[in-house]
């Protein structure tokens, strides 16, 4: 037992040291973050749980995922008027990773309208790019935040849907017959009308109208009457590549 | 010319196939958007995107009065004929009651909610705009008649230009109230006049 003890001191001191060393690698580098965690799940340490302590302090990952966390629930919360707080993971990674990416954009924009100014501009601009081309974010990055975030009581959750995984950021348990027509949905371009889910789920009708009824309610589906029969649309699933369809209130609010 | 360019500066500015037109937001293209959605938070988003969309619209294309019975005028807004949607008229009310509760939009009082003034710009923001134009082009010293401010040879360049007289009478009432200005009446409206006092500068 105390030799245990002993080898799991090295271990640990190794590890210290390890992750001293590569600090900057863990911060900047997607692959190696990911590794680095898988290395430590694996010896049953999580650089995670503990971020306010220390290995938070330690690594700093703490805040680089504190700073994720706070980018993925502007996301959600900005979208959630429309999707009702369901939106695909690879759809909320790319809005980050936009977000993330603007700050590149906004600065070139304003490094061209300076240009006048002389090289000034110009450096802190390649400076500021060159940085956050290293913040580049995995999938496994933005499911590692979401868990983080998860003790702050404020609903987010990744949930399985066919084969896609979707954050969902309102705290709500989706039934079986939810789950498996939004899973549905994903198939037949974002909409649905009962005929269909008669057709390819072999239920009744009124338990297609049923669980379509509860989407609606829950604000996930949104119903078109002048559709025969009514069509039942998941906003989500909708051109989502187009960002303006959200961003009516933006910028260009904003004169 | 300066329509352009306040377009452009509003980030509304358009693609070339769309030069003349407004450009829509993608949910404009959704259908459910032209169902009133029976979900009390999916209606609310709803009515709110619509309310953006039209004070967008109707900024664009300098409009202020939204008339349920004018087809013409509204039928790119709510006449969706790529998807086949049309917003209802009771939609239509729905939304612009939603808009009124926000002080961007008022009911006709006469109009049994057929027609609505849309305040893409507030009176106060109109207030502002026109009593610094009236000083600094040194109009102060005599009595603007309401015709002069809304289609005289001096505002032909000016976003007030051809302000509907609705909100004409609106601002005038906000520049009165605030004393910086007082009105005198007319033979009829575009007669009205109004003299700016120097203090209020």
């Amino acid at each position: 037992m105390e030799q245990l003890h002993s080898q799991l001191d090295t271990f640990r001191a190794n590890l210290e040291n390890f992750a001293r060393l590569h600090r900057k690698d863990i911060q900047k580098d997607p692959v190696f973050r990911m590794h680095f965690q898988k290395m430590c799940g694996n010896i049953g340490v999580d650089p995670l749980a503990s971020s306010k302590g220390y290995w938070g302090e330690l690594l700093g990952v703490g805040d680089f995922y504190y700073e994720l966390g706070i980018q993925i629930i502007d996301v959600c919360l900005s979208t959630r008027a429309l999707n009702g707080g369901l939106m695909e993971l690879t759809e909320v990674k790319r809005r980050v990773e936009r977000m993330r990416g603007l700050r590149d954009n906004n600065r070139k924009g304003n490094s061209t309208t300076n240009q006048t100014s002389g090289g000034k501009w110009a450096k802190a601009n390649m400076a500021l790019i060159s940085k956050d081309t290293s913040m580049e974010i995995t999938e496994d990055d933005v499911l590692r935040s979401i868990k983080t975030l998860a003790p702050l009581g404020s609903g987010f959750q990744v949930l399985q849907l066919g084969d896609k995984k979707m954050v969902s950021s309102v705290p709500r348990e989706l039934n079986k017959d939810q789950s498996v027509v939004l899973a549905l949905v994903q198939k037949t371009n974002g909409h649905v009308n009962v005929n269909t889910i008669i057709e390819r789920l072999g239920w009744e009708a009124g338990r297609s109208k049923t669980a379509l009824d509860t989407l609606l309610e829950d604000s996930l589906m949104w119903i078109d009457q002048q559709a025969e029969p009514h069509e039942y649309w998941v906003p989500g699933f909708f051109e989502p590549e187009d960002d303006d369809m959200y961003a009516t209130t933006s910028t260009a609010e904003a004169k | 010319m300066s329509q352009a360019a306040s377009n452009a500066a509003l980030g509304l500015s358009q693609s070339p196939a769309l030069a003349s037109g407004f450009q829509f937001p993608s949910i404009h293209n959704f259908p459910p958007f032209y169902t009133l959605q029976p979900t009390a938070s999916t209606w609310n988003n709803q009515a709110d995107l619509w309310g953006t969309i039209i004070m967008r619209y109707y900024r664009h294309h300098r409009l202020y009065q939204l008339d349920l019975d004018d087809s013409l005028t509204n039928e790119q807004l709510f006449n969706n004929q790529r998807i086949n949607r049309k917003l209802k008229p009771e939609a239509i009310q729905a939304i612009v009651d939603e808009m009124v509760k926000k002080g961007d939009a008022e009911w006709d009082a006469t109009s049994q909610k057929r027609r609505a003034i849309i305040y893409w710009r507030k009176p106060e923001d109109w207030a502002a705009m026109i009593s610094s134009w009236v000083f600094e082009s040194g109009l102060n010293n005599s009595i603007l008649t309401y015709y002069e401010i809304a289609h005289g040879e001096n505002s032909e360049d000016q976003e007030f230009y051809n302000i509907h007289a609705t909100v004409l009478q609106k601002t005038m009432d906000v520049l009165v109230k605030r004393g910086v200005a007082a009105t005198f009446q007319g033979a009829n409206f575009e007669e009205m006049g109004v003299k700016f006092f120097n203090a209020g500068a």
